[in-house]
């Protein structure tokens, strides 16, 4: 998606329509657009018409979102007049042109003195393709879906001083996060893919069991209801994993409420660091149980060799005091002597001679040669396995060592939440003890959730397990008749290719994972001057760790930190969807590799070092960047850094009806702008022109 | 430090099927595709018929 320009009509500050803005950017040189506004003129507003054009969605901190239409246009209307308020985006997607227009209508019906909206947002969107037809697009939602999804527009358009809440996104927006991620990089169509042909399969299976012998109808059948079995507990898992989520939101909600009463501020804070602790020694405990179960199963075999090493030593050393090794004359030498009849001291080799007895009685001696060889190989296997041991004894111990660590922090940190618990708990104030005991039976029923959880999972592994068992049986059984090894063919090929694309989308996601953890930590690392590195979970959770003095361990970071970990998030995604695209045009990728990112004050509560750095590297984030940045935010290092790459710049003048507001000025290019005017009339409102470079 | 089992190619599972089998993959993916911007694709009846095609009446079995 790469956005050509924006229109508003009565849009929030905006009174009337403003100009057509162009967006569009030439090179990758130019492509930052900056719109330059004081504090409250509406740049907010401005990232809000994209998103409720886009998306009718907000950004968090959007005030009032049901008070869309310009105050003035409303107040200067007639009764009975109807006002409209709109939004125009114009952009290309894949060698299309789209224009979407989001509008809204309010009256003031005759006699009533409130405003009454005129039904919901309507949303219209025209295409036009190579033909240069224009093109009407129904179901509006599902088609900019496509483009951008919407679970993840808000990390393409953001409110920059919020924009930390990647990092600290809770489970269920991880989770949506993830799964928005994959649908960006095509990984849906191989979803449906599998899905369809799933059910393809089961029709399949239908039709071949009413050709099928007993045998097969009968395995057929049984496979069928445990397969029905299986779908009633996965339904339950997620039943289960709701209910979870909404104990979890529950909690946090608590959480919150405690945190907000200056008594128990400081406990909770605690609390919350206790339990980041908790996740990170969690992680750790669970990573190196994997490591130790991986260097066990490929070194461990080491560790049981010594006898036979032992054994082997002495067999070489009884053959070295027999003077059997080395052997220093090779059979082959010997048979050539023999078949030559001459010996390398020429004396005849003709059978019956002494000399050729003496010869023959080298080729026993000889025939060690071979073990030698062996010998000399086994040798250095065996040196090589010896290195081996002591690595291996190493590597459990360190890894042990750290087990029993985490453990033991583990241990410390559970008695120190069971103490703020029991703390809160008997607290003397009824609000806290309340709160504290709600808290605890809701983190009790998670244990029970998370515990069927557990056993539901179990019952669905066991299940598949005796699919798979009774498919395999069925596949056993060959059908006697043309039609039915026929259909038996075609439930086995749409099987095989449910299976195949199930491969590769789980393939194509481990690989995806591992490169946008290694961009992230690239970008991250680019930017930011500290030395921690981005990990991404199992979970799609973004957090840093950090390992001076051994293991790595999370760390509490910064909102700066979490600002760029976020900003490098983004632009991995971006990186990622371009490499997807390239390298896969013959597999489902994204059907594009363009996108925007529209930063609300992006630098706003960064030092001057990372307001620098993050300047620096924004334009490469993506391939269009949008800025919206007060005077303040602008000056100085993004000024110098980015001056030189703006396509096309804006800004907004708000013209506010008090006396006592002293203008404000902005210098562009060595012209003045003004960003605050006194209002000619009553109403304030803003307008936006356009810097026009000398 | 224990290495990664070697990475493979993501699109081999697809690469290495049997040609009936491929052929359905890369239609059902395409058709996939093509209604991608369908919420709800009815498209069960199209890909049965593309198993059939590719296991036709006439198949050595």
């Amino acid at each position: 998606m790469k956005l050509q320009s924006i229109q508003l009509k009565n849009f929030r500050q905006f009174y009337g329509e403003t100009a057509v803005l162009r967006l569009s950017t030439s090179s990758r040189n130019h492509n930052v657009v900056v719109f330059h506004g004081s504090n409250g003129s509406g740049k907010t507003a401005l990232l809000n018409a994209f998103t409720w054009a886009l998306y009718e969605a907000f950004t968090r901190g959007f005030q009032y979102p049901d008070q869309l239409i310009n105050k003035r246009a409303l107040r200067l209307a007639q009764p009975g007049e109807v006002v409209d308020a709109w939004v125009e985006v114009r952009f290309e997607h894949e060698d299309r042109h789209y224009v979407l227009r989001r509008a809204i209508e309010a009256e003031r019906r005759p006699g009533e003195p409130e405003w009454t909206r005129l039904g919901d947002a309507r949303a219209s969107l025209q295409w036009c393709g190579a033909d240069g037809k224009w093109n009407s697009q129904d179901r509006v939602g599902d088609a900019i879906g496509r483009i951008l999804p919407a679970d993840l527009h808000s990390y393409f358009f953001f409110d920059g001083e919020r924009i930390e809440r990647i990092v600290q996104a809770s489970k269920d927006e991880q989770v949506a996060l993830g799964e928005a991620t994959k649908r960006l990089l095509g990984l849906e169509v191989l979803v449906r893919g599998e899905t369809h042909l799933n059910r393809v399969r089961k029709d399949l299976e239908k039709e071949l069991q009413g050709i099928g012998d007993p045998e097969t109808k009968r395995l057929l059948e049984e496979k069928q209801s445990l397969e029905e079995e299986k779908e009633q507990l996965a339904t339950r898992v997620e039943e289960i994993a709701q209910n979870i989520e909404a104990d979890e939101a529950r909690r946090r909600e608590i959480d919150d409420r405690l945190r907000r009463l200056d008594e128990v501020r400081s406990i909770q804070e605690r609390r919350d660091q206790l339990q980041r602790e908790q996740d990170g020694r969690r992680a750790l405990l669970t990573q190196t149980r994997t490591e130790l179960a991986s260097l066990v199963s490929t070194k461990g075999f080491s560790l049981f060799l010594n006898p036979a090493i032992e054994r082997f030593r002495s067999v070489i050393e009884s053959l070295r005091e027999r003077g059997e090794l080395p052997a220093g004359i090779k059979r082959q030498f010997v048979d050539d002597l023999l078949d030559s009849g001459s010996c390398i001291c020429d004396r005849d080799l003709a059978p019956g001679y002494a000399p050729r007895q003496a010869v023959e009685a080298w080729k026993a001696k000889a025939g060690l040669g071979d073990v030698e060889e062996k010998a000399i190989r086994m040798g250095g296997e065996i040196a090589a396995i010896e290195q081996v041991i002591p690595d291996t004894l190493s590597g459990i111990d360190r890894l042990q060592r750290r087990k029993s660590t985490a453990r033991e922090e583990l241990a410390r940190i559970e008695q120190e939440l069971d103490d703020i618990k029991e703390k809160l708990e008997n607290s003397p104030q009824e609000e806290i003890s309340g709160l504290e005991i709600q808290r605890s039976k809701i983190r009790e029923a998670i244990a029970q959730s998370n515990r069927e959880h557990g056993e539901v999972s179990r019952r669905i592994r066991d299940l598949d397990e005796k699919i798979a068992e009774l498919e395999k049986k069925r596949a056993q059984h060959q059908g006697r008749e043309r039609r039915q090894r026929i259909a038996q063919a075609r439930v086995d090929a749409a099987m095989n290719a449910r299976d195949r694309i199930r491969e590769v989308r789980e393939l194509l996601e481990k690989e995806f994972r591992k490169k946008l953890v290694e961009r992230v930590a690239r970008i991250f690392s680019r930017i930011s001057v500290t030395p921690y590195v981005p990990e991404l979970t199992d979970e799609w959770g973004l957090r840093l760790l950090e390992s001076a003095g051994g293991e790595p361990l999370p760390v509490a970071a910064s909102q700066g930190e979490s600002q760029i970990l976020s900003l490098s998030f983004i632009a991995s995604i971006i990186e990622q969807a371009r490499e997807m695209q390239s390298k896969r045009a013959h597999l489902p990728g994204p059907d594009s590799a363009v996108y925007p990112m529209v930063m609300d004050s992006p630098f706003g509560s960064l030092d001057p070092v990372y307001r620098h750095q993050v300047a620096e590297h924004v334009p490469q984030l993506a391939d269009q960047v949008l800025l919206f940045l007060t005077q303040t935010q602008w000056r100085g290092e993004v000024e110098q850094s980015l001056s030189g790459r703006v396509a096309h710049s804006y800004v907004l003048t708000y013209f506010t009806p008090r006396d006592d507001i002293q203008p404000e000025h902005i210098e562009i290019d060595g012209e003045s702008f003004a960003l605050v005017k006194r209002s000619p009339n009553e109403f304030e409102y803003t307008e936006i022109c356009e810097v026009h470079y000398g | 430090m224990v290495s990664d089992s070697p990475r493979r190619d993501p699109l081999a599972p697809i690469n290495e099927a049997p040609e009936h089998v491929r052929r359905i993959i890369q239609e059902v993916l395409k058709l996939e595709r093509d209604r991608l911007y369908q919420q709800r694709p009815h498209i069960i009846d199209d890909i049965t018929r593309m198993v059939k095609d590719a296991v036709g009446e006439d198949s050595t079995l």
